[in-house]
């Protein structure tokens, strides 16, 4: 029982195949474009007005809506669906538990991850923004529930917007496969 | 990893998909596909084996057999029958009553047994036999009626049977030909085996 358990370690299956040259290079452009749009947009119209619209996530997923287009978890009902619903988690979970934050960093991922499911908008870059609302600091966490609003759905709507456009340009993607 | 064929327990090859299959199918889809050779394979097992499960219950008795079936009557005599089944091209025929109902079959083998006094041999037997007798021993049994050459009760199938029914049906026996009846056992027509196998070959297709 024991030498199944290491057994299952040793992996059954092999490395799915390199993508071609020109999809390596449309995923990068993608992801330039898709994030600076962001940056840009934050550094010219909401940090001025005292808000933020970038958080770490939105790296996480321009991989998956720039470099993994066809995936589920690329899609919008998960881009956006997953990062509200995970804010939504984060934020109740930092406001029970703050002062754990060890447990409540955890339980905020675990949540975000098991409500992600129940609502098939599984998008893992929104575990770090139900994470997010738990350690990111004392801006973040005087947020509150709008924390959910902007800036997270805000910010997820805009590099869905980038991603409708970008993605459709070149005649080998078609984004998405489904909306909802 | 590159092999062309792989086996499953039984030591026949796996029905055609290998890992190499996969991944070259991967990569004409040039954008990154979000699951391993491996978890598509066992997705793919799974939905042929659902795939030919639905056609293998889909497919009845009624849409694969031969409606034009060569049959005799109980009373008809051997000679009879077998100028029947010489004309009509077949090894084997139902007996089916003035009702329609089907309540024996005669096969080449059927007749054999009788000619040889009830024990079973091949064509070559018979003709051993004939040789050494110094004539046919058609003649002796050519009077005989169907009814009493016949196998009885035969093995029929009902004309709503699916063809996952008939294929077990058969894997079993040493039958050839399954006469198709409906409700109340009235020949509707006949099932070959040649005509099963060919319905599960088009499930490659």
């Amino acid at each position: 029982m024991i030498a199944d358990y290491f057994r299952k370690m040793k992996g059954s299956t092999q490395s799915p195949p390199r993508v071609s040259v020109r999809e390596i290079l449309l995923s990068w452009a993608g992801g330039i474009v898709g994030i600076a749009a962001v940056l840009f947009l934050n550094d010219h119209f909401v940090a001025p007005a005292g808000r933020l619209l970038v958080i770490a996530s939105y790296g996480a997923s321009a991989v998956l809506i720039f470099g993994a287009i066809k995936s589920p978890l690329a899609q919008p009902r998960n881009l956006v669906g997953g990062h509200v619903v995970s804010a939504l988690v984060g934020v109740t979970v930092f406001k029970l538990l703050h002062p754990f934050p060890w447990l409540a960093g955890g339980v905020a991922v675990g949540t975000a991850i098991a409500a992600m499911h129940a609502t098939k908008t599984l998008h893992p870059p929104a575990g770090a923004t139900s994470l997010i609302a738990v350690i990111g600091g004392p801006k973040i966490q005087a947020l509150g529930y709008s924390y959910a609003l902007l800036p997270v759905a805000a910010g997820a709507l805009i590099l869905l917007v980038v991603a409708l456009l970008f993605n459709n340009i070149p005649n080998t993607r078609k984004y998405p496969e489904y909306w909802i | 990893m590159k092999k062309d064929t792989e086996r499953n327990g039984t030591g026949l090859p796996v029905a055609g998909l290998t890992d190499a299959d996969v991944m070259e199918a991967m990569k004409s889809l040039s954008s990154y596909i979000d699951i391993t050779p491996g978890d598509f394979k066992e997705l793919y097992r799974i939905a042929f084996r659902l795939a030919v499960e639905r056609f293998t219950r889909s497919v009845k008795a009624r849409d694969i057999m031969n409606e034009k079936v060569v049959k005799v009557s109980p009373e008809d005599r051997l000679e009879d029958v077998v100028l029947a089944m010489s004309e009509g091209g077949v090894s084997g025929v139902p007996v089916a009553g003035t009702d329609g109902k089907v309540v024996g079959v005669i096969s080449e083998k059927d007749i054999i047994r009788r000619m040889l006094g009830g024990r079973s041999g091949s064509l070559m037997t018979m003709m051993a036999g004939c040789l050494r007798a110094g004539g046919c021993m058609c003649t002796r049994v050519r009077d005989l009626p169907a009814r009493e050459i016949m196998t009885s009760p035969a093995l029929t199938v009902r004309d709503d049977a699916t063809l996952a029914e008939l294929a077990d049906l058969l894997a079993g026996r040493q039958v050839n030909r399954l006469p198709v009846t409906d409700l109340e056992g009235r020949l509707l027509g006949i099932l070959a085996r040649s005509d099963i196998v060919n319905a599960m070959m088009r499930i490659r297709s």
